[in-house]
């Protein structure tokens, strides 16, 4: 195997990247080759649908279905061979009917039919083993020995990137929004990235180009969210245990709690969200279900504890899971759409009672615990009806600086940096938090400043759209750049969604952004260079001196 | 009750989660909160000794310790009694926001400060302010469990409105010949069907209202200023100080030994590292171990933050400390390198363990 996508990849003197019998994150060897081995197929389906689209041929079913099988080979999502060998077949299946159809079209339309990508030709074994022995030339620094690391480098952060852009259209999909468009985009980089390019500077270019792409994601995904459940409002939430039977939903499809929050209706079952799936209490056609009790733990990383520690039923409706096995409930948590773990059972389809049934059986929390509030739901519409107010303060001085601290979370000593500034930022600053990032520090006390609270937060890492739309009100507000604001961006990052929201961030010419807690161990100390003299993008160093560093600068 | 309730195991000492089946309001400020066991328990304690709530307060996980103010002669639930008070995060917290049906983890039972490690034929309760909830325990433990035992009862509050217990102390006087209740009240209001006296408590209402306080056991309990305001107050009559027994309520450690020591500005301010499992802090020689275990985020229960209660109790595996206090620990356990790291300030840079 070879695996370097996430933050807690193994970094050693001798080469950075998972490449033992196990990853860091507990997926095995075969499960990544298996993972791998899908990539490459779907880049062949991406190439032959970027050419059959030249003749007018798309196939929304391909468009739905690519970004979807990728996003199963991001962190913390699927770890199950034998649905990554299903989603290999299909793609394959998919790659051969594209291929008939472009060939078909070149020869209706006297066209000469273009070599492809190898990708698009690899014959796919028919049994588990023969297919992990393909595993060598497909993995994703496969081709290392001809390549200068800086390529390897820049290859492998369009790929994350794209598969972080392929999550964000799967959550688009599911609320019902695709755009050819983007799908066309999609395709384009994803053969591209098939054709294992060595040109540094169409690679560079193509990064920025999956941040662009992402953008348009992320505003259709908000378009999605906010159709579907409309605009969330400032809502206090409860985050602690409610008496009674329980049901637990993670991740980050709003959909799937709907309707789990419909069929549960009347059962005497209390529906809990669990990290990234916390901002969904702020929505409206969400929060009006009084059986929608709170938010119960934190961050991902805390999952084997916590879920553990909860006597209901957990429902993981995308990334991350972690191995259910250690904390002995893998019999009560089940899993959905992308995301797979060997012996759990997966729901298919919109009946949940497997879940449901379970959290009857089991028997709930015995007791109330005393509420803990915090307030959320500042999406785009609460903050823009809070703009002028905001802008008033800034006027008159009372708020001087705005951070932006969010991303992943994980379970690094180091993640203590991202409590500890928020801690220490300034009484006069706003902090505005997105992404699990958040539980570092979201249920501290940071008070008000006239009656603004201090820490806003915004939504799932994808909110980041929202973000982005009141930094550029307010830059207009003020007359200046994004760059000009008194704005610094503070972001961990741990899988593959930060690096395609960084890389969103980067393409529309935000600067000197810090994300921590390391590196991404893929990139390059030329790339690194690079970012930093393009982009002012750089590592976050202490808590004292970067805050004396932005509060300096502004 | 049911039969099952009925015949519940005796709580055991350590960590247990608790639900509140009633509260109500004893005065203006002081509001009173009955438990019972998330699983059915009888408790077992000593009268006088105190619970240690474990609460997660915005983010922060804190533990403060309550006297128990029911009697262990009651044992199918638990009072405590909590003060509104300026600033005090944890008893606000909990008059405000602990409900009936809430449930909170608390560990215990502990403290010195009780009747059955504390043996006596004669009682002198003195008390101020919510000083008062050992006494009312240990009195009724005394009516229930030993009639005719001879208590004296002197309590010192602001005025009659700050009256704690008043009704029920009234009422045990009232049944029990050999227990008499006197009040200082500083606002010089006069009771019905009780002796009380104006102003602070002086030898002169102790001697009045109870003649042989010489001859008793004392214990005491109320605020910093009050308790050794009794005590010198005691030690200058020649009152026989072995018999002379204080709870002390909260606030962090008036004791700054390291600079009475007079270590120099330098020795007394140098950074040290604390090392604790994968997490260091550096921490001043006049920082607390406990400051710096807090500050790193790491889970410890601090109760008394005075060297009292042994609640943060920690093992040194390498480096020099100084305490102020090594009050809970045996010799055997001081010469393993355990330390209360709220009395315990770095001398060089430590290793610590917190199992």
């Amino acid at each position: 195997m070879f695996c370097i996508q996430c933050e807690q990849t193994i970094r050693t003197p001798a080469g950075n990247g998972c490449s033992y019998s196990q990853g860091m994150c507990g997926k095995l060897a075969a499960t990544s080759d298996l993972q791998d081995l899908l990539i490459y197929i779907l880049q062949g389906v991406s190439a032959y649908a970027e050419k059959a689209r030249a003749f007018g041929i798309i196939d929304p079913a391909v468009d739905t279905f690519v970004p979807k099988a990728f996003f199963a080979t991001l962190t913390n999502v699927n770890f199950d061979d034998e649905r990554i060998i299903d989603y290999t077949k299909q793609a394959y299946a998919y790659r051969a009917q594209l291929k008939a159809a472009y060939e078909a079209a070149c020869k209706e339309q006297g066209q000469v039919v273009e070599a492809l990508i190898p990708a698009a030709s690899l014959v796919l074994a028919s049994v588990k083993e023969e297919m992990l022995a393909q595993a060598a030339q497909t993995l994703p620094n496969r081709g290392k020995e001809e390549v200068n690391e800086d390529i390897m480098g820049l290859r492998l952060l369009c790929l994350y990137g794209l598969k972080g852009a392929a999550a964000y259209m799967e959550h688009a999909r599911v609320l019902d929004q695709t755009d050819s468009e983007v799908a066309a985009k999609f395709h384009e980089i994803m053969a591209f990235l098939g054709s294992d390019s060595v040109d540094a500077d169409k690679l560079f270019a193509t990064a920025m180009e999956i941040g662009q792409l992402n953008y348009r994601v992320m505003a259709m995904l908000d378009e999605g969210e906010t159709q579907a459940f409309g605009h969330p409002e400032p809502t206090q939430v409860n985050t602690v245990a409610v008496k009674g039977k329980a049901i637990l939903v993670s991740g980050h499809d709003m959909k799937d709690l709907e309707l789990i929050l419909k069929q549960t209706q009347g059962k005497g079952i209390n529906v809990f969200t669990h990290g990234e799936m916390l901002p969904a209490l702020a929505y409206p056609e969400l929060k009006k279900y009084p059986h929608l009790v709170g938010n119960y733990g934190s961050a991902w990383q805390n999952q084997q504890k916590e879920f553990a520690n909860f006597p209901g039923a957990v429902v993981m409706t995308s990334n991350c899971i972690i191995d259910p096995n250690v904390g002995d409930y893998a019999d009560r948590i089940f899993t959905r759409s992308i995301v797979g773990w060997p012996g759990v059972t997966h729901i298919v389809g919109d009946d949940f009672s497997a879940a449901i049934d379970k959290a009857l059986s089991l028997e709930g929390f015995a007791y109330d615990e005393i509420p803990h509030h915090i307030t959320i739901g500042f999406a785009r519409n609460a903050l823009m009806a809070a703009a002028p107010a905001v802008v008033e303060n800034v006027k008159s001085g009372a708020i001087k600086h705005f951070f932006l601290v969010g991303g992943c979370d994980g379970d690094k000593a180091e993640r203590s940096y991202f409590t500890d500034i928020a801690k220490a930022a300034p009484k006069d600053s706003i902090i505005m938090t997105l992404g699990c990032g958040k539980y570092k520090f979201n249920k501290l006390g940071f008070g008000d400043i006239n009656g603004i609270p201090r820490l806003l937060d915004i939504g799932q890492c994808n909110d980041a759209y929202s973000a982005i739309q009141l930094a550029i009100a307010l830059s207009e507000v003020f007359e200046c750049e994004i760059n000009e604001l008194p704005l610094s961006l503070v972001l961990s990052w741990f899988e593959q969604k930060a690096i395609v929201i960084l890389l969103t961030l980067l393409s529309l010419g935000v600067k000197n952004i810090r994300t921590g807690p390391s590196a991404p161990a893929f990139l390059t100390p030329n790339l690194l260079k690079v970012l930093e003299d393009k982009f002012g993008l750089r590592n976050t160093t202490t808590v004292e001196q970067d805050l004396n560093a932005i509060l300096n600068v502004a | 009750m049911n039969q099952q309730d009925y015949q519940s195991p005796n709580w055991q000492a350590g960590e247990t989660r608790l639900v509140c089946v009633e509260r109500w309001q004893e005065t203006h400020d002081v509001t009173s909160f009955r438990f019972q066991g998330a699983q059915p328990v009888k408790f077992h304690f000593k009268p006088g000794q105190f619970i240690t709530f474990l609460l997660d307060i915005q983010g922060e996980r804190l533990a403060r310790s309550y006297t128990i103010s029911s009697s262990p002669s009651r044992p199918y639930s638990l009072v405590v009694t909590i003060k509104r008070i300026p600033g005090g995060r944890v008893s606000n917290y909990l008059v405000d926001n602990l409900k009936t049906g809430h449930s909170v983890n608390v560990s215990g039972p502990a403290g010195a400060f009780n009747l059955i490690d504390i043996p006596a034929s004669r009682y002198l309760f003195l008390s101020a302010g919510s000083g008062i909830t050992p006494m009312y325990s240990m009195s009724r433990w005394l009516t229930d469990t030993q009639v005719g035992s001879d208590i004296a009862f002197v309590h010192s509050a602001k005025a009659k409105e700050d009256l704690i217990f008043h009704d029920a102390l009234l009422k045990m006087t009232q049944r029990h010949p050999n227990m008499a209740l006197h009040y200082s009240l500083e606002s010089g209001e006069s009771l019905e069907a009780c002796p009380s006296f104006e102003g602070r408590l002086t030898l002169e209402m102790l001697a009045k209202a109870v003649p042989d306080y010489l001859e008793r056991t004392v214990f005491v309990c109320g605020p910093e200023p009050y308790m050794q305001a009794v005590k010198g107050m005691l030690e200058g009559v020649g009152f026989d100080m072995s018999r002379y027994h204080q709870e002390s309520f909260g606030g962090p450690s008036t004791a700054s030994s390291l600079q009475a020591e007079g270590q120099g500005d330098i020795a007394a301010s140098a950074p040290f590292m604390l090392q604790v499992g994968d997490l260091s802090t550096q921490l001043t020689g006049e920082q607390t171990v406990l400051e710096g275990i807090e500050a790193k985020g790491l889970p410890i229960i601090a109760a008394c933050r005075s060297g009292v209660c042994g609640a943060c109790k920690c093992q040194v595996l390498s480096g020099e400390t100084e305490s102020s206090s090594e009050m809970t620990l045996t010799p055997a356990e001081v010469e393993q390198g355990f330390i209360l790291a709220c009395s315990t300030r770095l001398k060089s840079d430590v290793t610590l363990s917190l199992a």
